[in-house]
């Protein structure tokens, strides 16, 4: 128990307390008086709202998509290989994680500039001449799911080698025996084994994904306002609490951001019962 | 086994017990925080417009710069060794940045820690900062400035500055449009620069045809609409009072602007890229025949190691364009404020500070930009001749530029230039016309314009 004490600290301190204080905040009014819904109410109603979750949405589809896929896949591929080779690859593939969110950014906006980008050639090739053509609306839901797989998927393909270590290796052995090759023992065998693993990355990465906010926010200083300042949902709440000084709307979008990410864990966690010991 | 297994579950429980009371005194405190700054908290007191502060003597002067104007705080310094200073370089909240609102919305909230003297780059900065909520800039002349130094500034220099008929802050630069145009290149093609704007459209159309790739300016920045727009008093961002604008884009004097800019966007001698950016230092930097653009474009554009530098004596500057019909305004883009607090201990310090940082012809006279103060301004000019960098001579040019800013233009606590960017500059690049992007450019501002409080006309 001890040992989980500092977590609990930590959890009631960073975790906890800002979001009860967010809550009591999304229903107050500036002054302290009890607002009710009404902060709810003006945040679902604002202009920029629909866009921002559109944006969000797709940016999170595509991610995690890519995740599901990507990760997964590549986790297999590693681990089917060699062992010397597969050190390396999750050496590599974990590396571009090591950087922080705001330094991955600038890393791709050289990338996406075809005046500097050591990619030019093939930014030419479809039409992109300026880093204001790269960065059209169009392009920028599957540009940050690019830049967030980039950072993020090395992790996660860690940790789903490590949960592919926790299959047994008889049970792999006994199918290779029966004639299964490695898409089949991959499909049947490693996949349900590692569900759980699988559906706490789609938690995870569904919670940080609808809280996309350092890849626009950089995007829209960069460009001026090319990239809209309230891109995504999180922008909008910054906006709201510094931009007009309006905390408790803030709070309300952001307390709306955390439920739909309950309501996605919840449903996730019973799905795939995460938290049942047996197997 | 058993009596140890007994023990350990002993010491488990007491240890769960422990637990358990550190975990609950833990939780306990934090919610004791929650009582102290309860969303209550926020409440403003309201303060005078002088100095609420007791002067203390012996405080130290803290200074907030960017590092452009760090130099002039470390000359006040120097030329004062008796004040006790402190500058912190900060991003001059710049590029959309909220630094001041939220430093200084925590300094309200906790009652201590605020600069005396802020500098900021945002021309439109007095909009928010003298709101209920922040509440910050001291009464200048309430607190000892002379109505002599104020009488000094450019013809509507202070007019970002003066709220409720009082100065609240001091403009260190001019940001006015004028043209600018490459001699070398008028030559070589035999035309004449244009004087007016209808001159401007006819060049375009000529240069599309006669030497296509050239331009003759940009709608690519996101401050286009100031260079555009504004000189021809287009009430697409008009001023009608406090938190009160007017956003018509319909007008005759915003579409005359349309129509000319169309033909020239379509057949590129108008620009839909940034200067700033890196494809138009690549791309463009022979091919500027002309700009319509601020007068810092000398310093950040065309001198020596700058985005598109030129040789001395090619690069000249023209007076602004007018239209037909006499509209000879133009239109601005930026221009710093020095800013006190009202909270300081030592208004007598600070507001000297401001003075001599604004005023003095020594630190003025090389600054970066062109001062808002007259008489430094001529320091500044002659030096500007001195340096032989243009190939006319600049004095009069920004002189009468500076003193025709139309003072329609709103000056608002939402950004106009990031609607202009998102809107109106990713419009053109998907191949649509200003006359497409004008409407959903208006419709953007005013719902900027609602959701941050104010009261549009249409």
């Amino acid at each position: 128990m001890l040992f989980v004490l500092p977590y609990v600290l930590l959890l009631a301190l960073f975790g906890l307390f800002p979001v009860g204080y967010a809550v009591a905040l999304a229903v107050s009014t500036p002054e302290g008086g009890f607002a009710g819904v009404a902060n709810f109410v003006a945040v679902i109603t604002d202009y920029r709202l629909p866009d921002s979750l559109v944006n969000v949405g797709a940016y999170v589809l595509i991610w995690l998509l890519a995740l599901m896929v990507f990760v997964v896949g590549l986790a297999l591929l590693t681990h089917q290989r060699f062992h010397g080779f597969s050190k390396v690859a999750r050496f590599a593939f974990y590396l571009p994680g090591a950087l922080a969110g705001s330094a991955a950014v600038l890393v791709w906006m050289f990338m996406l500039d075809p005046t500097v980008s050591p990619a030019a050639g093939l930014l030419n090739a479809v039409g992109i001449e300026t880093f204001t053509q790269s960065t059209a609306p169009g392009h920028l839901a599957l540009i940050f799911a690019v830049i967030a797989f980039w950072t993020g998927a090395g992790g996660w393909i860690v940790i789903m080698y490590g949960a592919l270590n926790n299959i047994p290796t008889d049970l792999v052995e006994a199918a290779q025996v029966d004639g299964a090759g490695p898409l089949r023992i991959a499909w049947s065998i490693q996949l349900p084994l590692i569900r759980k693993w699988v559906a706490y990355m789609l938690i995870i990465s569904f919670a940080t994904g609808t809280q996309l906010f350092v890849e626009p926010q950089l995007l829209a200083s960069a460009t001026f306002g090319g990239v809209s300042e309230s891109w995504s949902v999180n922008q909008l709440s910054l906006i709201y609490a510094f931009q007009y000084g309006d905390f408790n709307r803030a709070a309300a979008l952001n307390v709306g951001l955390l439920a739909l990410a309950l309501i996605v864990a919840v449903f996730v966690i019973g799905k795939v019962k995460l938290f049942d010991t047996e197997a | 086994m058993k009596r140890y297994h007994r023990a350990s579950l002993a010491m488990a429980g007491k240890h769960t017990g422990r637990t358990i009371a550190a975990g609950v005194t833990a939780i306990a405190a934090a919610l004791s925080f929650a009582a102290c700054a309860s969303p209550a908290a926020n409440k403003q007191t309201a303060t005078t417009s002088t100095s609420a502060a007791t002067q203390d003597p012996n405080a130290v002067l803290t200074v907030w710069v960017d590092s452009t104007r760090q130099p002039m705080a470390e000359a006040y310094q120097k030329a004062h060794p008796d004040v006790k200073m402190k500058i912190e370089t900060y991003d001059g909240n710049a590029n959309g940045a909220t630094t001041l609102q939220t430093k200084i919305s925590l300094f309200n909230r906790s009652n201590s820690g605020w600069p005396d003297v802020v500098f900021s780059t945002q021309v439109a900065e007095m909009s928010w900062l003298t709101s209920k909520q922040y509440d910050f800039p001291l009464d200048l002349q309430a607190a000892g400035l002379s109505q002599e130094t104020i009488d000094g500034f450019a013809k509507g220099a202070l007019a970002p500055c003066t709220v409720d008929g009082k100065t609240v802050c001091l403009r260190n630069d001019m940001a006015m449009n004028v043209t600018w145009y490459d001699t070398k290149l008028f030559k070589q093609f035999g035309y004449t620069v244009p004087t007016t704007w209808e001159e401007y459209g006819e060049l375009g159309k000529k240069l599309g045809t006669e030497h296509p790739g050239y331009i003759i300016g940009t709608v690519g920045d996101s401050w286009g609409g100031d260079s555009y727009l504004w000189p021809s008093q287009c009430p697409v961002n008009q001023a009608v009072g406090p938190m009160h604008v007017k956003i018509n884009g319909t007008d005759p004097k915003c579409t005359r602007v349309v129509e000319m800019l169309d033909p020239l966007i379509k057949n590129k001698t108008i620009s839909t890229d940034t200067v700033f950016s890196s494809s138009f230092a690549k791309k463009q930097a022979d091919k500027v025949l002309m700009l319509v653009g601020p007068n810092w474009y000398g310093g950040a554009l065309f001198a020596k190691g700058a985005g598109i530098e030129k040789p001395a004596g090619e690069i000249g500057v023209g007076k602004p364009l007018v239209w037909a019909d006499g509209t000879d305004t133009t239109g601005n883009v930026g221009g710093g404020l020095w800013i006190v607090s009202k909270h300081t201990q030592s208004t007598k310090n600070a507001l000297d500070f401001v003075t001599w940082v604004t005023t003095n012809e020594d630190n003025q006279g090389s600054a970066p930009g062109y001062p808002a103060y007259a008489p430094a301004a001529k320091v500044w000019l002659s030096k500007l001749l001195a340096s032989k960098f243009y190939a006319n001579d600049p004095t009069e040019v920004f002189t009468a530029a500076a003193g025709s800013v139309w003072d329609g233009w709103a000056y608002t606590s939402y950004s106009t230039y990031t609607p202009w960017t998102d809107k109106v500059v990713n419009k053109l690049n998907s191949g649509g016309s200003l006359a497409d992007a004008m409407p959903v450019f208006t419709t953007e501002l005013t719902n900027k314009a609602k959701a941050a409080g104010y009261t549009v006309d249409q």
